[in-house]
């Protein structure tokens, strides 16, 4: 019991588990804009650095409540998500990627040399206001939300885009401003991801933002299955744990957490829960019990 | 009766290629009308100007006496115009119901906050939706399957669903694309009931077909391309008669 306790307890843990719901809530707004609405965008971090430095610098400069620098941040993201995808939502597959590439090294480098983030020394001084609760309640609330645009009028567009624009577009939807609506929600998603990470860390670095962060996010929605929440809730889970668990073996353990991708793609290749409708499985399941009853 | 759908003088080319030149036609109200010529005439290009996919080089497309010409696909959509596609292209890993139901998505109104709050309006609106879209399934005969994948469903039922789909943004004008492809002949007869049954709807028909039989048995007008113009327009009968259209189809005689 103790032994549970002192697990439960254990500082390291808890950090260990809050970083996983922040990245969750970052990965759902990618899961929105990629898996949902078919878009691939590389730059996914430069929003969530957005969100981070906008509710920073309002905590700092402006003492407003963390809720309100919570939302500045996810506003801030979004807007740069809107500003962003207005000239390159026309463009699709890897050349928005190319470009949201590009805007996620700008971003990276505007950081870096503006005096106001603290440059590439970082920004200091930002009050603790993230706790494990209050990361959670954000993640079921963005599940929540995620959940109920997919199964809508707006979230069936969403996915007529995806499976094929011009038919989609023949079907009276407007194509551009769909993915342009998802883009905000997704990016202003990130920002409020980005909130919370800069007032859990209460230090940000724009290092921490870069090419290889963005492409982390891509890999939690991909691996966990295009399109699906429970997936994306699995991808990021067994991916940001992974490497923590695999401390013990040190030095091999970006080896290992390589294997484990390339295991992961070979044997899911649409991710780990990529094409299973767990509805759908649960009613199929129901079913076939009742069919059994049925029989004898 | 006047003139639903009215293409004036339609040209477009691609590059120096000249698809289709200087086209008329005229498509009235409860008609069905067929759209008939070799391949490569440019009938599905003009499906593809009518419906906004691209506009015409030169002409005018009008649609109740409105000028629609390099309107968007989705606001012609709006105006009451539905296609299917020569190639299937439906939603294929959605269910057959969600497939129909983005279908009646230009006559739906709830947006980001409807989705989140699903307040009653909403709740009435998908209801609607539901019903609207189990009623243009029942028209082609998929009501059994409204849980299926579309991917799932045999060729021809996919022909059928992308019939409903159409029908479910509630048209005036319904455009099929060569809707008879690759189907045997006691799914074409299916078919052909299914366009006698829309049309007693009260939806007026312009389609394009290769098929003799099915366009002259259901048509009440036809008018035939050949490379990019129109050689011919008239009742099915004239039309087997016309010297042209037969040479466009069989070849004329070199003297």
């Amino acid at each position: 019991m103790e032994a549970v306790l002192g697990v439960l307890t254990n500082p390291y843990y808890i950090q260990v588990v809050t970083m996983v719901g922040i990245s969750l809530i970052a990965a759902l707004g990618l899961h929105l804009i990629t898996g949902i609405t078919g878009q691939f965008s590389f730059g996914h971090a430069a929003f969530v650095s957005v969100g981070a430095y906008a509710s920073a610098l309002v905590t700092i400069h402006l003492h407003l409540p963390f809720f309100l620098s919570m939302l500045a941040g996810g506003l801030a993201a979004a807007l740069c998500g809107v500003l962003l995808g207005f000239p390159s939502l026309r463009l699709t597959g890897d050349y928005l990627g190319i470009t949201t590439l590009g805007f996620g090294e700008i971003v990276r480098v505007v950081f870096i040399n503006m005096k106001i983030t603290g440059g590439a020394s970082g920004l200091i001084g930002i009050p603790r206001e993230t706790n494990i609760f209050l990361v959670y309640a954000v993640v079921v609330l963005t599940i929540w939300g995620m959940y109920r645009i997919q199964n809508s009028r707006f979230g069936r567009a969403l996915t007529a885009i995806r499976e094929d624009q011009i038919a989609a577009e023949t079907m009276g939807i407007n194509p551009l401003l769909y993915k342009l609506k998802a883009f905000a929600i997704g990016t202003f998603v990130a920002g409020i991801s980005g909130s919370l990470f800069a007032h859990m860390m209460q230090y940000l670095n724009p290092a921490d933002f870069g090419f290889a962060r963005s492409f982390e996010y891509l890999n939690f929605v991909v691996l966990g299955g295009l399109g699906s929440i429970p997936g994306t809730i699995l991808g990021t889970a067994i991916l940001s744990l992974a490497p923590e668990f695999l401390r013990f073996v040190k030095e091999y353990r970006m080896l290992i957490y390589g294997a484990l991708m390339v295991t992961m793609m070979i044997f899911r290749p649409y991710g780990l829960l990529g094409g299973v409708d767990i509805l759908r499985v649960l009613r199929n399941y129901r079913d076939r019990l009742k069919a059994r009853r049925v029989t004898p | 009766m006047s003139a639903l759908l009215e293409l004036k003088n339609i040209t477009i080319c691609f590059g120096g290629l000249v698809a289709v030149n200087g086209v008329s036609l005229e498509v009235r109200e409860g008609e069905v009308v067929a759209l008939i010529g070799p391949n490569g005439a440019g009938k599905s290009t003009i499906f593809n100007v009518i419906t906004g996919i691209y506009p015409p080089t030169s002409g005018k497309v009008l649609f109740r006496d409105k000028d629609i010409t390099g309107l968007k696909p989705y606001a012609i959509t709006d105006r009451g115009i539905a296609r299917t596609f020569q190639n299937i292209r439906l939603f294929k890993n959605l269910s057959v119901l969600d497939n129909v139901k983005i279908g009646c998505h230009c006559r739906g109104r709830a947006g980001i906050f409807g989705a989140l709050s699903r307040h009653p309006g909403v709740k009435t609106e998908e209801k609607v939706m539901r019903d609207k879209s189990l009623k243009a399934m029942d028209i082609v005969d998929l009501t059994g399957k409204k849980d299926e994948l579309a991917k799932n469903l045999s060729y021809g039922e996919q022909r059928r669903l992308e019939i409903a789909r159409a029908l479910a943004s509630e048209p005036v004008l319904l455009l099929l694309d060569e809707p008879a492809a690759g189907m045997n002949p006691q799914e074409k007869q299916t078919l052909m009931q299914m366009v006698q049954r829309i049309r007693r709807i009260g939806i007026t028909i312009f389609l394009v077909e290769h098929d003799m039989k099915f366009v002259m048995s259901l048509s009440d007008r036809v008018d035939v391309l050949d490379y990019g113009s129109k050689i011919a327009s008239g009742s099915p009968s004239e039309i087997q008669r016309d010297a042209q259209v037969i040479a466009a189809y069989l070849g004329k005689e070199v003297v």
